[in-house]
């Protein structure tokens, strides 16, 4: 029985060398979103996205949902360039369809999806997993309507230590550049914090017992929920992680690719750097719980083992 | 000679980003710090090293023009947090995991059946004298496989791993070899393991917990599912730390 203990203990080490793995792993993305979100900024007409927003109506949550086809970005990636697009305007509900759905709907997730599940229904679950997460990031989106935008978003800093304006464009390339590193740091932060207790999570707690109650049905969806959450896996990978898992239902492994990319404990911590703490509970339980009903229904009614 | 605090600032943040890019640089490059991840990323941090050397550079030669209001408390715990992992990562020791560790992630055993990719690693090869040179991955894949499984069943091989010693000296079975599989980065890293069906006594006094060997013996699978390979060692030697220390796959 002791193979389902709950934690067989855990050393400083065991915790410094994960959370340097998720960090070195996470940082270029990061810095690479910056200088795009940086870069876009300078280059877009001030004013344009939320023109735009405005001219395609209805469309925008199809197109803010599906922009991670154009620019794959993973989920660390994704934060800066959403808090630019917030920056420039666009509204709150957009940031937020943006935010969640593109580290999953883009070209590089869905393509690792369809190969780590190559005998597992390929096709249907990277259809799944995409579908999914667009619904529950068309309902995070909604839920911005039942809020005022005070409830939602950190007001920026009162004073910033750098000179320029964040809701002024940037006007010259060494600006950009400033920016660029400003969100940098600023996001960096928030990943270092993220990155440290996911590795204390992923070090300390057992991972044989996550995976023996994985076997259950439904309180498998529930327990590779939680191993996405405190496993904090980049979504371009994921998949390759949950795939071989022998014995876990179906259902449970799209548990943990719906949710992973929506939610995880790196990711609260870099949410956190721009959405209030209220606001991101709800979007916390919202993702898990649209994540556990869909899930519950694919178990019961797919059939697919 | 006094120092300008928000200079001094400016100073920092181009340290920071020069010994991040550095260090990115470093795992880009194959170097000293590159087992932390899969090869995969590599490139990208080979990427994020480049951008970021080529600002600290800029940076240097061509200060802001900007000026700060203050040098806030925030801004420098922001520059000693992103400092933390830079310490960190020049004062840890790479090889492994402790044995807890170990068995929070989990190792391969009769009544667990580790995740496994779904192919061998196509590196095996059989030397002159007929040994197979297998990883304990490769092991646990062939026992999936019933042809392959028929196929490698008493074969010679040669594994190299670390091994895991039993809690108590009553129960050699529970001694194993293993190496850990990474699919990812070190945060998903698996132990996958082959026990030793026999073990010398006399072995222990040469060999210590986690020390990484090389083991050759004939290779053997249970009748029952899930097939766990077992080994039956016939020599067993002392090697150093290999320099892919992880299977990356």
């Amino acid at each position: 029985m002791s193979n389902y203990t709950l934690t067989h203990g855990v050393e400083w080490s065991d915790v410094v060398l994960p959370f340097l793995s998720l960090l070195f792993q996470a940082i270029p993305f990061l810095l690479i979103g910056s200088l795009l979100s940086a870069f876009l900024e300078k280059t877009l007409p001030f004013g344009a996205i939320p023109v735009f927003s405005q001219k395609i109506g209805k469309l925008r949550y199809l197109f803010f949902a599906a922009l991670g086809i154009i620019f794959p970005v993973c989920e660390c990636a994704a934060v800066p360039v959403a808090r630019m697009l917030h920056r420039n305007g666009l509204p709150i509900s957009c940031c937020i369809i943006f935010l969640l759905a593109s580290p999953t709907i883009n070209p590089l997730t869905l393509l690792s999806t369809l190969a780590a599940f190559q005998n597992q229904q390929p096709l249907l679950t990277t259809t799944l997993r995409a579908l999914c997460v667009f619904l529950l990031a068309l309902s995070a989106g909604t839920l911005t309507a039942f809020h005022k935008h005070k409830d939602i978003i950190k007001p920026l800093p009162p004073q910033n230590p750098f000179q320029f304006k964040l809701h002024q464009h940037p006007a010259s390339w060494n600006e950009v550049l400033t920016r660029a590193i400003t969100e940098f740091f600023d996001m960096a932060c928030y990943l270092v914090m993220g990155a440290a207790m996911a590795a204390l999570l992923t070090s300390g707690v057992n991972r044989v017992l996550l995976y023996h109650l994985g076997e259950f049905p439904n309180l498998g969806i529930i327990v590779m929920m939680g191993a996405s959450f405190t496993l904090s896996l980049c979504s371009s990978s994921d998949a390759f992680i949950v795939a071989p898992l022998v014995g876990i239902p179906w259902a449970a492994k799209m548990a943990f690719l719906i949710l992973g990319p929506l939610i995880d404990i790196k990711l609260l911590f870099l949410y956190s750097s721009f959405l209030k703490k209220t606001f991101l509970l709800k979007i916390v339980l919202l993702t898990a719980g649209g994540t556990f009903g869909i899930c519950y229904m694919m178990a019961h009614y797919l059939f697919i083992s | 000679m006094t120092i300008n605090p928000k200079k001094l600032f400016d100073y920092c943040n181009i340290l920071l980003l020069l010994s991040w890019g550095i260090l990115l640089l470093s795992i880009g490059t194959n170097g000293p710090f590159a087992a932390v991840l899969h090869p995969t990323f590599r490139i990208t941090c080979f990427l994020g090293a480049v951008i970021l050397l080529a600002i600290a550079i800029t940076r240097a030669f061509f200060p802001v023009t900007y000026a700060h209001q203050t040098s806030t408390p925030l801004l420098i715990i922001q520059q000693i947090i992103l400092a933390i992992p830079l310490v960190l990562a020049i004062t840890i020791r790479y090889d492994g995991y402790s044995r807890a560790a170990l068995l929070n992630r989990g190792l391969a055993c009769e009544t667990y059946t580790p995740p496994l990719p779904k192919n061998t690693n196509s590196q095996i090869y059989q030397d002159t004298s007929g040994v197979w040179h297998i990883t304990p991955l490769d092991a646990w894949i062939i026992s999936k496989s019933p042809p392959e499984r028929h196929d490698f069943s008493e074969a010679k091989v040669s594994l190299i791993g670390q091994l895991l010693l039993p809690r108590d000296d009553s129960s050699f079975s529970d001694t194993r070899i293993f190496r850990l599989w990474v699919n990812c980065c070190l945060a998903d890293a698996t132990p996958v393991a082959i026990s030793f069906s026999n073990f010398d006594h006399t072995l222990l006094q040469k060999v210590t917990d986690l020390s990484w060997i090389q083991a050759i013996g004939r290779l053997r699978f249970l009748d029952t599912p899930p097939y766990s390979p077992k080994l039956e060692i016939t020599d067993l030697r002392l090697i150093t730390t290999p320099r892919e220390s992880y299977i990356f796959r």
